[in-house]
């Protein structure tokens, strides 16, 4: 349980008081966890919480190299600062990281209904609610599983370049999934709403929701395989963003550029995409579970533009990533926890919208697919690869939606997808909360968005 | 730091204290080391150390068993009157299946976890191995890393409960990530290679890089595979268990048959007669091996899957009580502290052919080497992966090297259309598994 904010933030600065910015670049940062989680399924209810669960990283840059201790006792700062500063700087290669002007900042978001002010009783009521009505909705519901998820995340940093930062963020998620089943086959959709918010998410969702959900679910238990083949695409918003993160964005991380592995390093000022496309990538979009208003090494968030008019513009930094490539960081050098690594992360990431209806986007295919609801994707940083699975969609016939499909995979080259981009939807533009890996592990929360989304070039087969 | 048994001793008199007549405290203390590498240089040496204890309150109401469980790591006593407090609430309102807690007394397997080697000296480990690692690419034509990861946890677990269980253990465990790149005259080509190991000699650094940059190299010459609407499949032991481990693996446990998800009924005939499976938790070179699971009972090797036909499932104490049954070691802690009902470490047998044979054996098909994703459905078995690393093979030899294309099935359809593996197998992360041949994969291009 942390102790007043206050306090922490003069034993962080009383520890790195002395190392001078002269010798070295040094930084703490002081997390504080806490998490309410309630998971109902047919034969299962738990609830977990998670009380402040402390940490603090200290790190320092030595001769073009981090070094880092994750602990969890304050009373170990001064001893880990004090081996930090008696490391031999190595004589190789001296890289010399940015200086930034020091700021301070102390913001708290609570959102409507502050999730540590709501009882557990009122939480755990809301699941079981939701979990009857899915129950009742339909007899091929076999089991109704609803996740509830809040976690309230405190950040302080503190370096030796006179920074003094303070957030709290709440980040509160709902994920509904009635599985159905009729004869052998199963089938479920799913429901996900996250943000920046409080419980007041509960209060959102709605009874018609719950029974579109349902009814959704059980029509899947008549979808068809997807055909395979390369075939026009309509995207849906999820999968629009979803493609814009993580097969693109994760390719414009700096540091994937510093280490030779981004097929987009060619690419800065030069076409990538459609001229209609414009992708962001932004941590400061209001209630979206990817924002914050610094980052985990005390930069300012901002919104950066990655494509703009089919023309890639920008990468994403950190502040090693920007003192290499001599550039302003916008605020993406992200962290899971204190007992994980800092790498260049993207935030909310996402297709600006465009000025089509979905209606015309249709009439213009004669024999294609519209993926809806995106599921996973992985990145390829160097060759660009994609793979991204819907978790159903439709077949588009004479620019009409004719039969729902089974799961769909996307794969190809992604920029053959993003330079056949031919309609980009009117907004506004949909977020979609998830959490992303890099690779597979160090997961942070984020949100991939856009409108819907027409492109002339997939290759498409069942997912 | 205290010892992990001295934490358990203040927790435990909170609980006295606070009159809580059934409980479980899990406490876990790991130390990370870790070397991160840019290209060949160490771009950040990092330690941290992750401790935390999970509380958990059972409250008896006529036939349920409300559990509350709390994760924290303050130790001070008015923090855990008021995590304890907080706990017990939660299992007054919360509604489970009654059962039983583990008790004292019971048989456990002595598996040395933990090597002595790596926890006297884990800097001088992780310092020589990642020397060793640099020293081992450098020495191999065409390919150039762009970074990779090394990193040690030592990690110590302790659980005690309220039926007087008291069992504590450490282990270590090696985690590798160092994709390869090779560089042709005008093209790219990687292979992205990471595993988990529980051992040292696991890690083999030697063999391990240059299976690694061959198919790099080999990557350099890629074509996109033709389509094909039946094509036979070769999968290496690591994509064997990322189509098995969280499809069939599920499907085999007492959660997937209480949720009524289950495709499998003991005695049905689920998979060709070469098809054996088990869950082993006391395979000692498999990273989920452990003398006791997550609540204490003995972890076990059982049968799944029997010439094709469904044997076993696997249980933890609750979905035990609730199938009327006995757990098999199969309740797996979440970093959140509930019980997962899980697989252990999977195993195959041998098959009688080699690797070569199995390929001489396809007159058409693909060996695949890396996908970008494989990850099933957990629910239907479905799926569809780009194909990331792979080879064509033609008239039973290995041919021209493949990237791109999507390769779609559903693994319990392939369980019945094995059609031949390999007597070499590989040890790694949670599975002992040989390369297996499947026919009628769908592959789109």
């Amino acid at each position: 349980m942390n102790e007043a904010y206050e306090e922490i933030i003069e034993q962080c600065k009383e520890a790195i008081e002395g190392v001078s910015r002269k010798k070295m670049y040094m930084d703490i940062l002081y997390e504080a966890s806490a998490l309410t989680r309630i998971y109902k399924s047919r034969s299962e209810e738990s609830f977990v919480l998670r009380p402040e669960l402390e940490g603090f990283v200290v790190r320092t840059f030595k001769g073009g190299r981090w070094y880092e201790y994750g602990l969890q006792q304050v009373a170990e700062l001064k001893a880990v600062v004090e081996k930090l500063q008696r490391l031999p700087t190595q004589t190789k290669k001296q890289v010399a990281l940015q200086e930034f002007e020091s700021w301070s900042l102390n913001e708290e978001i609570t959102g409507a209904k502050p999730p540590s002010e709501i009882p557990i009783e009122e939480k755990a009521s809301k699941v079981r609610e939701i979990f009857d009505e899915i129950q009742k909705a339909d007899k091929r519901v076999i089991n109704p599983i609803v996740s509830y998820y809040d976690t309230i995340l405190e950040r302080i940093f503190i370096n030796n370049e006179g920074c003094v930062l303070r957030q709290k963020i709440p980040r509160t998620r709902v994920f509904i999934q009635p599985i159905v089943k009729e004869g052998s086959r199963v089938e479920f959709d799913y429901f996900s709403e996250s943000g920046e918010v409080g419980f007041e998410i509960m209060d959102e969702i709605t009874s018609e929701e719950i029974e579109q959900l349902v009814k959704n679910s059980t029509d899947l238990l008549a979808s068809e395989k997807t055909p395979s083949g390369t075939l026009p695409i309509i995207l849906d918003p999820d999968m629009a963003g979803l493609i814009a993160h993580e097969s693109f964005g994760h390719g414009l991380e700096a540091d994937q550029i510093l280490r030779e592995r981004s097929y987009l390093r060619q690419y800065l000022n030069k076409p990538v995409a459609s001229e209609l496309c414009m992708i962001c990538d932004s941590p400061v979009e209001a209630n979206n579970i990817g924002s914050y208003f610094f980052d985990d090494e005390g930069i300012r968030a901002k919104k950066t533009v990655l494509v703009e008019g089919g023309i890639l513009k920008n990468l994403l930094h950190d502040r090693y990533t920007a003192s290499v490539m001599n550039l302003t960081p916008g605020g993406n050098g992200r962290r899971e926890s204190y007992a994980h690594k800092l790498h260049v992360r993207m935030t909310n990431t996402f297709f600006e919208e465009g000025d089509w209806d979905l209606d015309e986007m249709m009439e213009g295919i004669q024999y294609g697919i519209m993926a809806v609801r995106g599921y996973f994707g992985m990145e390829d940083p160097l060759a660009g690869g994609m793979q991204v699975t819907s978790k159903k969609g439709y077949l588009i016939e004479n620019g009409e939606r004719t039969k729902l499909l089974d799961a769909i995979t996307l794969s190809g080259y992604v920029l053959d997808v993003l330079k056949s981009i031919d309609a980009v939807g009117k907004g506004p533009v949909k977020y979609h909360g998830g959490t992303c890996g890099k690779g597979h592990e160090d997961y942070v929360p984020v949100t991939t968005g856009g409108p819907y989304i027409r492109a002339q070039k997939a290759v498409v087969s069942p997912g | 730091m205290k010892d992990l048994n001295e934490i358990i001793d203040i927790i435990v008199n909170r609980l006295k204290s606070n009159k809580i007549p059934i409980w479980d405290i899990y406490c876990n203390h790991t130390d990370i080391y870790e070397n991160q590498f840019r290209k060949f240089d160490i771009e950040i040496t990092r330690q941290a150390v992750d401790f935390y204890y999970i509380i958990r309150i059972f409250y008896e109401k006529g036939n349920n068993f409300g559990v509350g469980v709390v994760k924290a790591n303050s130790l001070e006593p008015q923090h855990l009157d008021l995590f304890i407090k907080q706990a017990q609430q939660l299992a007054k309102l919360n509604k489970a299946p009654k059962y039983a807690l583990p008790e004292a007394g019971q048989a456990y397997p002595d598996i040395k976890l933990a090597e002595d080697k790596i926890c006297s000296d884990p800097e001088g480990i992780l310092r020589e191995k990642s020397e060793e690692l640099t020293s081992v690419v450098q020495d191999v034509p065409q390919i150039k890393p762009t970074f990779g990861k090394l990193r040690i946890y030592i990690s110590t677990k302790a659980l005690s409960n309220s039926e007087t269980l008291a069992v504590n253990d450490c282990k270590t465990v090696l985690f590798l990530e160092y994709p390869l790149k090779a560089e042709g005259a005008d093209k790219l080509a990687e292979f992205w290679g990471r595993t988990e190991v529980k051992n040292l000699n696991q890690l083999d650094l030697q063999n391990r890089i240059a299976k690694w940059a061959e198919i790099a190299v080999d990557s350099l010459h890629t074509k996109v595979p033709p389509p094909s609407k039946s094509i036979t499949a070769i999968f290496p032991p690591k994509i064997v268990n990322d189509a098995f481990s969280n499809s069939i693996g599920y499907h085999a446990t007492g959660v997937a048959l209480s949720d009524g998800i289950s495709k499998f009924k003991k005695g049905d005939t689920i998979a060709v007669e070469s098809f054996s499976l088990q869950d082993n938790g006391i395979m000692p070179d498999g990273t989920a091996v452990a003398n006791w699971d997550g609540e204490g009972n003995p972890q076990r090797i059982t049968s799944l899957i029997e010439q094709g036909v469904f044997l076993n499932y696997l249980f933890d104490q609750k979905y035990a009580k609730l199938e009327k049954t006995q757990s098999t070691g199969n309740g797996l802690r979440t970093s959140d502290g509930t019980i997962v009902n899980s697989i252990t470490n999977l195993e195959l047998p041998a098959g009688t052919e080699s690797i070569d044979e199995l390929i001489a054996s396809v007159e058409y098909g693909v060996l695949i080497e890396e996908f970008s994703w494989l990850n099933p459905s957990e629910v239907t078995g479905d799926f569809g992966a780009e194909i990331r690393n792979g080879y064509l093979i033609e008239h039973g030899e290995k041919t021209t090297p493949i990237k791109g294309g999507n390769l779609s099935g559903n693994t319990f359809e392939m369980i019945k259309a094995i059609e031949g593996s390999s007597k070499e197998r590989i040890t790694e992360e949670n599975y002992k598994f040989p390369y297996l041949k499947f026919s009628g994969l769908i592959l789109s291009s």
